[in-house]
């Protein structure tokens, strides 16, 4: 290793007033060994000038706000110690929030540092060093979410129940397919990435494939017919694309806002409809410190079996799922971005594991119930696939998580968690990895029953506690969180949105999913301004609460067991019942009074293997 | 053979500069010169950062040489060929040397300290440049030393007044028309010379920044001594007060290293009214180094600022009266490059031979 040697460095406030900046960079050189010596503020040139003739100097570091005719003193003063013939043996380094590398060569110096420098910065400047600003600051590395848990369950009743439902579901799906487990089939067996990726024609996947689609796909495969919302991006989109990609990625900095926590992972969501688009929203989401981002299909896609294939955009909200277009996404993502693809509903959920898994996903979301009940897929259809999808995601490692919107239909919670809870214990059968995900809302359910007229707080803490105390897996509140604490006001959406995530921080939840703060109210696709907001708002409250507390009422505790009685119960019902499927129909796990309907997409389609 | 080194100062942003480097390197270019150029700041925004309004910019032939900070490659338009890397580093990176191939925009950073500069015009003379033009920086001139002579551009972004415009450059010529003076003695020290020039009598540190470090050198020299002070270093205005009333005591002459020396000291009336007195003694104020003024360039151009609308606007003074008082108040020539071209300057910069004046 290179010997650094202690440097003498003279730190000049050459503003009217002591600058705390120097002070931290005065604490930095010092703690990396070398000699600095502080001068008092508002000296002449002159005066600076003598003190560095007199001192021991290697390094001069100034720091300057920048004002009317700063620049012209600065320049004077750099002309002054080289006519002084100090800057053939000290180097000069300038500071300040108006000071860029363009106006630090205008007016002489060494280096410049404007807003955003680092202590280290200065510190390798002092040395000599190059600062590798994108390597040192971008030291972020992806993370693992289902590390450390046992997935043992500590409510026994829950998990033997949990048990029976589950060998049910895997019993009745064992003599049963879809078109949607043999399209999975068919990608999972025939569709080579490496062979996909090196432009060659997959010809007996080409075969095959078409036949188990429905029109739109069939008729683009067999007759080059396009949905009508979407189209080809043209040559010069894809080498513009290339190029901001490019351009975006020389000069990114990804930085954490988690403050001093390590957890939550932070996803924020894309699916603008254009992969270009959403390129750009997850290059400002990686940029403003989101770890993770979850890709959105359209609702349409969800309906239609089968995916259509090139790189193609949409007219409306949801980016189409198509091999070139996760690819595209994919290779423009950062190494430590975890990216999430969708496979909770819809008639391609298994299909969209194998896809998203075999071009680099790193995590999927799977729920038989909401897929079902809130989701508009056929309960039938949902469950067959599912258990599919579970088997895919096993397969492939990616672990998933369990999402609980229904919920927002009107589903309690207890009943939501029940259904999560069965879609949990089929891939700890299968050998797949689920995250609990409680959704952090204002549910129809406490709208009704009161437990947040006074704080957001309560109810929340007892989902979580009420799942902790079922099994011990990792826990991503979603999504987003705050749902239906949002406005149309943006501060109001991101300030909510921050709340929420600084309570699940404090309950040490593994990640959360937030949403830009117009995301409720955008009419379209959600702004890169809103997803900005949101991202600061809740990196400021991490920084605000860092490792203190929140301390729930009573209540809490009260609601959780409140929560996991519920949950038994239901649980208790679907194990009677002897069948899921039907118990899903017969709204067992979410009724139609509660706002949650069975699907219908897919019915009738799942048939003996 | 040894380039001729031109460096293109500034009295202030916007007094024409880039304008003079510009059409200097378009007309040698046109004439067969091989032209080198550099720069001791950073030129090429396209809008001036203060004042928001359109700046010019470095428009370069195929042929010319430039060094410049590797960040500047990827924002000139023209084609450079990199010959040659150096080991100076700027804010903008690594210093290289290159040729134009395709003509076009050239944004210009390069060396911004006086030993840099020194080596940048040795390797561009070796590449080839025969003529190497040095764009100067925001008020900055002390690597200056190291060309053969100097153009400066002024106007009215300096002074709208004329009147003190022309004056304040009167100064300026003042300071850089002071006669040379040749010493065998070593210039690490101020010294204060016996009149013949042979005995050290006093000797101090190079710079001379408070009085009381300049009384105490004065202080081991008789009265009546007609002494020379030489001062290699750089020198405080308080110090240039304070040497007047030992000039008919005890000293003669100053000799400073060159004209820069006294320029940093910001305020070029100061010390015209410095030299002034000293010669009123009977003293004269003198150099080891000139450094040749050239010519002065004009600009009637000055950005106004505009309260009511919180902007600047593009505004001019009487072109040909700026003109014509500034040709008659200084014996150096003047020039408005967009009035009178720059053949004529081009050619003085051609014939530049060793004419500066003798002590």
């Amino acid at each position: 290793m290179e010997q650094v040697y202690s440097k003498h460095v003279l730190l000049v406030p050459f503003d009217p007033v002591h600058d705390i900046g120097l002070k931290m960079i005065q604490r930095g050189l010092e703690e990396a060994g070398h000699c600095t010596y502080l001068l008092p503020p508002d000296l002449t040139p002159e005066e600076i000038i003598g003190e560095i003739l007199v001192r021991k100097t290697d390094i001069v570091l100034l720091s300057r706000t920048l004002g009317y005719g700063v620049a012209e003193l600065l320049g004077r003063f750099i002309d002054m110690a080289d006519a002084a013939g100090i800057r053939e043996r000290v180097r000069f380094g300038i500071g300040g929030m108006a000071i860029r590398p363009e106006l630090a060569a205008e007016l002489g110096f060494d280096g410049g540092f404007g807003p955003g420098t680092t202590v280290e910065e200065a510190v390798a400047f002092v040395e000599g060093r190059e600062f590798l600003r994108q390597k040192e600051r971008s030291f972020k590395q992806k993370k693992e979410l289902t590390a450390g848990y046992s997935y043992q369950y500590s409510h026994q009743n829950i998990g033997s129940l949990l048990g029976k439902i589950t060998q049910g579901i895997l019993d009745w799906s064992a003599d049963k397919t879809s078109p949607g487990v043999e399209r999975a089939k068919l990608r999972d067996e025939l569709w080579d990435v490496i062979r996909w990726r090196n432009r060659e024609t997959l010809h007996e996947f080409l075969t095959e494939y078409p036949k188990l689609c429905g029109e739109q796909p069939r008729l683009a495969y067999t007759k080059g017919i396009m949905h009508p919302k979407t189209r080809r991006f043209t040559r010069e989109e894809v080498i513009a694309l290339e190029k901001y990609v490019e351009d975006t990625k020389s000069r990114m900095v990804v930085p954490s806002i988690q403050h001093t926590r390590q957890k939550p992972v932070i996803f924020n969501q894309y699916g603008t409809g254009c992969p270009f688009m959403d390129v750009g929203h997850i290059k400002v989401s990686e940029a403003w410190g989101a770890d993770g981002v979850v890709h959105f299909d359209p609702s349409w896609g969800a309906r239609t079996e089968g995916f259509l294939d090139g790189f193609l955009t949409h007219q409306e909200d949801g980016t189409v799922i198509t091999p070139a277009n996760l690819n595209r996404i994919h290779q423009a993502l950062e190494p430590s971005t975890l990216w999430q693809v969708r496979a909770h509903r819809g008639l391609n959920t298994p299909e969209t594991v194998v896809l998203a898994a075999k071009i680099g996903a790193d995590l999927t979301k799977i729920n038989i119930c909401y897929g079902a009940l809130g989701a508009g897929t056929d309960p039938a259809r949902m469950t067959i696939d599912g258990v599919w999808a579970v088997r895919y995601a096993a397969k492939y490692g990616l672990p998933f998580d369990v999402v609980t919107n229904e919920e927002l239909c009107g589903v309690p919670a207890y009943k939501a968690f029940a259904g999560m809870l069965i879609t949990a214990d089929l891939a700890l059968r299968l050998g797949a990895k689920p995250v609990l995900q409680p959704l952090f809302c204002f549910s129809p359910e406490v709208m009704i029953g009161g437990q947040m007229a006074d704080n957001y707080v309560d109810f929340n803490v007892a989902k979580v506690l009420a799942l902790r105390a079922v099994l011990h897996a990792p826990v991503w509140p979603g999504a987003p969180i705050g749902f239906l604490t949002h406005t149309e006001d943006r501060v109001q959406s991101a300030t909510t949105t921050a709340l929420h995530a600084c309570l699940a921080a404090l309950l040490d939840v593994d990640a959360i999913t937030i949403a830009s703060s117009d995301e409720a109210y955008s009419g379209g696709p959600i702004t890169v301004p809103a997803k900005v907001d949101t991202l600061k708002a809740v990196g400021e409250g991490l920084r605000f609460f860092g490792h203190t507390n929140i301390v729930p009422t009573a209540k809490a505790f009260d609601w959780s067991q409140d929560i996991l009685q519920g949950i038994e119960e239901v649980l208790d019902k679907v194990a009677a019942s002897g069948d899921f499927v039907q118990a899903l129909y017969d709204g067992l796990l979410g009724s139609r009074e509660e706002g949650a309907y069975p699907g219908r997409a897919g019915k009738g389609t799942v048939t003996p293997r | 053979m040894n380039p001729i080194v031109i460096g293109i100062t500034g009295t202030a942003k916007n007094t024409g500069k880039t304008t003079a480097t510009g059409a200097l390197s378009e007309y040698f270019a046109h004439h067969q010169t091989p032209v080198g150029i550099t720069s001791i700041g950073y030129d090429g925004e396209r809008v001036d950062n203060v004042t928001g309004l359109p700046k010019p910019r470095l428009h370069l032939k195929p042929g010319t040489l430039v060094a410049l900070a590797e960040k500047c490659l990827a924002a000139s338009s023209a084609r450079i060929n990199v010959l040659a890397r150096s080991d100076i580093f700027t804010p903008l990176g690594r210093v290289i040397y290159g040729q134009v191939t395709s003509e076009g925009l050239v944004v210009v950073a390069g060396p911004n300290k006086s030993r840099e500069l020194r080596q940048v015009i040795h390797r561009l003379a070796e590449i080839g440049a025969g003529l190497i033009l040095v764009d100067g920086a925001l008020n900055r001139i002390a690597p200056m030393v190291e060309t053969t002579g100097i153009v400066l551009a002024t106007g009215a972004a300096k002074e709208t007044n004329v009147e003190k415009l022309v004056w304040q450059t009167k100064s300026i010529e003042k300071i850089f028309c002071l006669p040379q003076v040749s010493l065998k003695h070593s210039l690490e020290k101020t010294i204060i010379l016996s009149q013949d020039l042979s005995t050290i009598l006093a000797e101090g540190s190079p710079s001379m920044l408070s009085e009381a470090s300049l009384r105490d050198l004065l202080a081991e020299c008789s009265p009546g001594a007609g002494a020379v002070l030489v001062l290699p270093g750089i020198v405080s205005l308080n110090c240039l007060a304070e040497l007047l009333p030992w000039m008919s005591e005890k000293l003669s002459s100053v000799i400073f290293r060159d004209p820069v020396k006294l320029m940093v000291t910001g305020d070029v009336v100061a010390v015209t009214n410095f030299i002034d007195q000293v010669e009123a003694k009977g003293g004269q104020v003198g150099y080891l180094w000139p450094l040749k003024l050239i010519a002065v360039t004009v600009n009637p151009f000055y950005p106004r600022y505009r309260y009511e609308y919180a902007d600047y606007l593009a505004e001019y003074v009487d072109a040909r009266h700026l003109y014509s008082a500034m040709a008659q108040a200084l014996s150096v020539p003047v020039y408005d490059i967009f009035v009178h071209g720059v053949e004529e300057l081009a050619q003085k910069i051609r014939h530049l031979s060793s004419d500066a004046c003798t002590f």
